[in-house]
């Protein structure tokens, strides 16, 4: 995490006075950019920020151009960086090797020279807020004329490395008033939102995450209420960590007057997976929803379509995380509950209708069932399958 | 101006005054703040357990035992040094206190897994730098200098380097620089971030509070010793190093891993010539040499003895007489080695037996009475007039 470093704590000391200092809207608004700009680079370092530099120039000009072939066309090379940065040692080393092992060999010595050691940093926030603009540019929206309110918007640096995925609509309306004047009330109400980030971030996710580290060596040693101690861990953490990163982000953003979208909402407290997807990593859901599953058809053309709409949806959700088969098999794992969830009510006929009422009626096990169904989810999220399959069974076998 | 105005402004002035008030107890802090009934450096005041003692914290250890008229015998060095088979009543560095006297200051601030100038040396060097009369006693295998920035202790470097209480010593700095450029990306980016947090440490000194804090009232980072009292403060914690059980049950491990680390510490370091006879590799001698003239200021070097540690006879016995010969080759060059840079060398434990040993490295009671012995006599010998 960049907001816990000591390199974050100087630029922030720095910039954080300056920009409350500065009155003048256009001179904020630069000040704000030379931010960001400074932020970036000095994280993503030289051969992350070409790469993004370039897609953004691609971006802003194909949305400026208003014709819908070079928006998609925009689209299509961001997204071909995204796979190219991120998926393709999981293409030729994961996916060529089951197919043909020495190809497999071959492409991996060659991309093994092209590609940097990591992928830009934060290039799939930058690929999903490009392609939400494109797209929307592409649908009619109006694209944004001004370089640098789209520089802003690019590499606003609060939502820069681990999101909330921003929509340009809603950032362009926000900056002008933030630019123009920042409340007390928000400054202080960011700061108090930075602080619970950090306190879930550090004092609670980090712990966390050090304490699986130890005990997932023994897992398979631990009685049964310790291994779903375990999971219950496991589950806190990626809470802990992903929304406390969050609030930091939000906060940060809220001290220079802009309000960025929430990403979560007691997720752990939902009733069906549904409703976990309208809590969790919102930002991410919604765009998945608009982006993808809207377009591939949505709920439009009868249940089948539907259901394969899904689970392609949350399988790509699933790939987004990660290029490896099992992040594919999480999203697959959720895309296959939300179609039972969507469905089990009418395809078991009245058996099915009969569940649906216990459901309704005691919330409580609709809530148990989700959380564990999410938990047991966590486990393919975080283990190759093989392993989150064995560990499964142990909690499920009560030895 | 509205209450909610009001009472945000108030809660935004006791930010920057919450900071300054946490700093001047930092510094406050790092003036008294160190380990009490301190024996040395066992696993819950250690990196170990993700308690980082402070440079700050070091030096007041050693401060507190000295007085006017006292020489301070600072102990680095490794797990040897540190007493790894030996109850903290039976620790070597009492002995060595009670061997000395009370002319001396004895003070262990050595840590297992550290190089020979990681840390304590650093104690040292300030020491001597403020005009105190200081011996340093460290340890090491042939061949073995390192960085003194770089590995787990090295956040002490930078410690004591910002808050300017070390020699100025460009080869030092010149060297861990040259070093990080052919060092991993991520390796760099941590000493960026290690030297950042420690410039930054010299100005608002918030990890003298927050160890004082860990130590004295409530620790917040969990541990796989500490486990689920992780939160108790770590003075709360007794030494539980582990001590050497009845001789009939050490040298349990096994054999054949043990003889190839004993083969190893000098394996590297010699080849045969032609007459048979062992002769020093020059490439690993010019690199220790390399690294101890940029590492080690001068004026600490005639104050410092290196110890140089043998292995148990148990293991050596079973070597070939040849690879016997290339062991004392190599141990009595480097020795040679470091004699010449200006350091007392000795070489330890070729006499001792094997009751002396916990196990292939460290000592028991006995040998730790043994060594107390033999660097009494150094130090004595080093500190006459």
């Amino acid at each position: 995490m960049i907001f816990n470093t000591y390199a974050f704590a100087l630029f922030a000391a720095c910039f954080f006075p300056g920009y409350w200092l500065i009155r003048s809207p256009v001179l904020r608004s630069w000040w704000l950019l030379g931010g960001c700009a400074v932020f970036h680079a000095h994280f993503a370092g030289p051969a992350g920020v070409l790469p993004i530099v370039a897609l953004a120039l691609i971006t802003y000009a194909c949305a400026l151009s208003r014709v819908r072939s070079l928006c998609y066309a925009g689209i299509a090379t961001c997204i071909a960086a995204l796979i190219f940065y991120k998926y393709t040692h999981f293409l030729s080393h994961e996916l060529l090797a089951a197919l043909t092992p020495d190809f497999s060999a071959q492409a991996t010595t060659l991309t093994a020279s092209w590609l940097p050691g990591a992928p830009p940093l934060a290039l799939s926030f930058f690929t999903f807020e490009f392609v939400h603009y494109l797209m929307d540019v592409a649908g009619g929206s109006t694209p944004i004329r001004n370089v640098k309110t789209f520089a802003l918007f690019s590499i606003y640096f609060p939502s820069l490395v681990a999101g909330p995925i921003k929509r340009y609509q809603d950032f362009t309306t926000a900056l002008p008033r933030a630019l123009a004047q920042v409340e007390l009330t928000e400054v202080a109400t960011g700061a108090r939102r930075i602080a619970l980030g950090f306190f879930k971030k550090i004092l609670l996710a980090d712990n966390l995450t050090v304490a699986l580290a130890f005990y997932e060596k023994d897992f398979f040693n631990l009685s049964t209420p310790e291994a779903w101690l375990f999971l219950a861990a496991l589950s806190a953490r990626i809470l802990l960590d992903f929304s406390g990163y969050t609030d930091i982000a939000l906060g940060l953003s809220q001290m220079l007057g802009l309000r960025l979208p929430e990403n979560f909402n007691y997720p752990y407290a939902a009733t069906g997976l549904r409703d976990f997807w309208a809590r969790w990593h919102i930002s991410l859901s919604s765009w998945i929803r608009d982006y993808v599953y809207i377009p591939l058809g949505g709920n439009r053309h009868g249940p089948l379509r539907r259901c394969s709409n899904l689970i392609i949806a949350f399988s790509l959700c699933g790939l987004w995380h990660g290029g490896a088969g099992h992040f594919i098999l999480w999203g697959l794992w959720h895309g296959v509950g939300l179609v039972v969830q969507a469905t089990y009510r009418t395809t078991l006929g009245s058996f099915g209708a009969k569940i649906g009422k216990i459901f309704d009626r005691f919330a409580v096990l609709s809530w148990l069932l989700t959380l564990n169904y999410v938990a047991f989810g966590w486990l393919l999220f975080f283990y190759p399958a093989a392993q989150a399959w064995t560990m499964a069974l142990k909690l499920l076998s009560f030895r | 101006m509205t209450f909610l105005k009001i009472k945000n402004l108030v809660f935004l002035l006791t930010i920057p005054l919450g900071f300054g008030l946490a700093t001047w107890f930092g510094l406050n802090a790092e003036s008294y703040s160190k380990p009490s009934r301190f024996v040395r450096f066992h696993y819950h005041i250690s990196p170990e357990t993700l308690f980082f003692p402070t440079f700050s914290m070091m030096e007041n250890l050693a401060l507190s035992r000295w007085k006017p008229g006292k020489t301070i015998v600072i102990i680095a060095g490794n797990s040897i040094l540190n007493g790894y088979g030996q109850n903290e009543t039976d620790l070597w560095s009492l002995r060595l206190q009670d061997e000395l006297g009370e002319r001396y200051a004895v003070v262990n601030l050595s840590f297992r897994g550290a190089l020979p100038f990681e840390g304590g040396m650093l104690v040292a060097e300030s020491l001597q730098r403020r005009g105190l009369p200081v011996v340093l006693v460290t340890n090491t295998s042939p061949g073995t200098v390192g960085r003194v920035a770089g590995e787990t202790y090295g956040y002490l470097y930078y410690d004591a380097l910002y808050k300017q209480r070390l020699y100025s010593h460009p080869a030092r700095s010149a060297n861990i620089l040259e070093w990080e450029k052919t060092a991993s990306k991520t390796v760099r980016e941590q000493q960026t971030e290690l030297r950042l947090g420690s410039l930054l440490d010299s100005w608002f000194h918030f990890q003298g509070l927050w160890h004082h804090i860990s130590y004295r009232y409530f620790s917040t980072t969990w541990n796989q010793r500490t486990r689920l009292k992780f939160w108790q403060s770590r003075d709360k914690y007794s030494d539980d190093l582990p001590v050497a059980p009845g001789y009939e049950q050490r040298f349990q491990s096994d054999l054949s891993s043990e003889l190839e680390i004993t083969r190893g510490f000098s394996i590297n370091l010699a080849e045969l010539d032609a007459k048979a006879g062992w002769k020093l590799l020059q490439p690993p001698m010019e690199i220790a040499g390399d690294l101890i003239e940029d590492m080690i200021p001068k004026p600490i070097r005639a104050r410092t003895i290196v110890l140089l540690s043998q292995n148990a006879p148990i293991y050596r016995s079973k070597l070939t007489s040849s690879e016997r010969d290339r062991d004392e080759s190599v141990f009595k060059g480097y020795a040679a080695l470091w004699e010449s840079y200006g350091f007392t060398c000795k070489i330890v434990g070729e006499d001792f037996v094997n009751q002396d040993f916990y196990d292939r490295s460290h000592l028991s009671a006995t040998g730790g009475s043994k060594l107390a012995h033999l660097v009494a006599d150094y130090v004595r010998h080093l500190t006459r007039p």
